[in-house]
């Protein structure tokens, strides 16, 4: 059998190309010339995190965190899930060296072992591993087919765990509004995050005062958290590529309305 | 994202978390981290040496370049098909992509039992302390098992894999169908409750939200297929299929640059905190 080429599959991946050259570009100048990175605006869910870590301490409560209900295969959201795990890294280590509880969840079987893992190494990371316990981190449900078992079973953690804070930023349905209730029933403060914009509907009603971190934001959780540089590199890299996106909109709306035959024979 | 024109002189090295766990946010405050260090009497710029997580690894590189590697062939063999004759090899892009996304499943199956495991010793452990909710726990250790062994024999009884056999399926379909449906429908009274509380925030982005809701909910309402309404429905159209989808494309945009970023990270061996 000879490779089999489709012509959009070539464009993408040429289109993929490119992008990939061009954040490379930017994590290469970025290691060179770390001092060249502007800085980053302020988004307030990262700075309520550190503030909710620091009152459950010294009120002797716990922390939720989750990843939510996604997994690491392809269609359950891997990129979600793993942004959600950098995030899990950062408050597993200010748990640790703060004394705080903390509780994890994850809705997935390979999720729970990452998550774990990420929690392990945040309390080895402070030296307290001692302090790691194996229920630190619990799998709550899987369900191929939607995120609700998750969901009631999360929310049954924040309802009667005791928690201060919920931290739920990942792949996460609609029915995050069921965490969402119960964090409010139990004056639970939530920094909540996501890219669906079903589950960014519940969250933004659920959470009106801006907790809530909305698409890309969430990927930005090793730069406005850990201060990774290749994070704060992507950003850059990101910014850029939108710009460029932005642009390619705004000419193609100009050409589809001054010229639409021109456009057409563009596409083809 | 970001504001540009300035640099910062306090950036961390690449790709390690920052020294100091608790002043790695460019917006976290001395004040903030003292506050947090104070209430456990541990130094947040002085932690102690680093243990390693407890469990076997695999050494660092190795798992990297696993990753590294098995990526590679899954996103190549998602954009090419078919064999390649390099020399008097034949390479199957395709046939060892299939065959990694095969590994994967099988892993995934694995994790879901280390996931149970972990399931049933923290609900035995309730039980066991007699922790509050502890007979909820003992419902679920009982629904769990229950629903193992209705499924392992349905499945050798009628030689299929899955959830199969009668009692399997009358579970699935009277028990755990009715219970979702359920839930779904709470969330139906939990936005109503959720919206009036944000509308009593008093911002603008709540002000907006409410006109929009109600422009929508007016537009979607069945009065508003009378003639005389017809403006209406017309509006509430236009709002769902213009701002709104843009708003949508915009998010999925910058949501998808993201991911893009974070696979290059992976791919490129960069990001490594989840290997162990």
């Amino acid at each position: 059998m000879n490779p089999a080429f489709s012509e959009k599959m070539v464009v993408a991946a040429l289109a993929l190309l490119v992008v990939y050259l061009l954040i490379y570009l930017y994590l290469l100048a970025a290691s060179r010339r770390r001092s060249a990175l502007p800085p980053l605006r302020a988004i307030a869910a990262y700075t309520r995190l550190d503030n909710a870590v620091a009152r459950a301490a010294e009120l002797g409560k716990g922390i939720h965190i989750s990843p939510g209900a996604g997994g690491i295969e392809s269609g359950s959201h891997p990129a979600e899930t793993l942004a959600g795990l950098t995030a899990m890294e950062h408050v597993a280590r200010q748990t640790a060296l703060s004394g705080a509880n903390l509780i994890a969840t994850a809705g997935e079987g390979a999720t729970y072992t990452l998550a774990d893992n990420v929690v392990a190494r945040g309390y080895a990371a402070v030296g307290r591993s001692a302090d790691y316990q194996p229920t630190t981190t619990r799998f709550v449900s899987q369900s191929q087919s939607n995120t609700l078992p998750y969901s009631v079973g999360a929310a049954d953690v924040i309802e009667h765990e005791g928690v201060e804070a919920s931290v739920t930023i990942g792949a996460f349905g609609p029915d995050y509004l069921l965490l969402g209730e119960a964090g409010h029933r139990q004056g639970v403060e939530q920094v909540v995050g996501a890219t669906n914009p079903q589950a960014l509907t519940t969250m933004v009603l659920a959470n009106p005062l801006g907790q809530v971190l909305i698409g890309e934001e969430i990927f930005a959780a090793g730069a406005y958290l850990q201060g990774r540089t290749s994070h704060r590199a992507s950003l850059v890299a990101q910014d850029a590529i939108r710009i460029l996106l932005i642009l390619l909109i705004i000419g193609g709306a100009v050409l589809a309305t001054v010229s639409p035959q021109l456009l057409q024979d563009l596409l083809k | 994202m970001l504001r540009r024109n300035a640099g910062r002189k306090d950036s961390p090295k690449p790709d390690t978390p920052a020294a100091t766990p608790l002043a790695t946010g460019p917006e976290t405050t001395p004040a903030k981290v003292a506050r947090v260090a104070r209430v456990r009497g541990g130094g947040a710029t002085s932690p102690r040496p680093t243990a390693a997580p407890p469990g076997a690894r695999l050494p660092a590189p190795f798992a990297t370049l696993v990753v590294v590697v098995s990526g590679i062939i899954a996103l190549v063999s998602y954009f090419v098909r078919g064999s390649f004759n390099v020399g008097s090899v034949t390479v199957n892009v395709g046939g060892l992509g299939d065959l990694l996304i095969g590994l994967v499943s099988l892993l995934l199956a694995f994790a879901l039992f280390v996931g149970l495991a972990n399931l049933l010793r923290v609900h035995l452990r309730r039980v066991g302390k007699r922790e509050s909710g502890w007979p909820y726990s003992l419902v679920l250790l009982g629904s769990a098992l229950a629903t193992i062994i209705a499924g392992v024999v349905g499945s050798v009884s009628s030689n299929k894999s899955g959830l199969s056999g009668d009692t399997a399926s009358w579970i699935f379909q009277n028990i755990y169908q009715p219970l979702g449906s359920t839930f779904y429908s709470l969330l139906a009274f939990f936005i109503a409750t959720a919206a009036f509380r944000a509308l009593r925030a008093h911002t603008v982005e709540v002000g907006i939200m409410a006109v929009v809701a109600l422009i929508v909910v007016a537009g979607l309402a069945p009065i508003s297929q009378l003639p005389e309404l017809k403006s209406v429905a017309d509006l509430g159209n236009w709002v769902l299929n213009y701002p709104a989808q843009a708003g949508v494309r915009g998010i999925a945009i910058g949501a998808s640059l993201g991911v893009i970023a974070t696979s290059l990270r992976v791919l490129l061996g960069i990001d490594r905190q989840y290997l162990g």
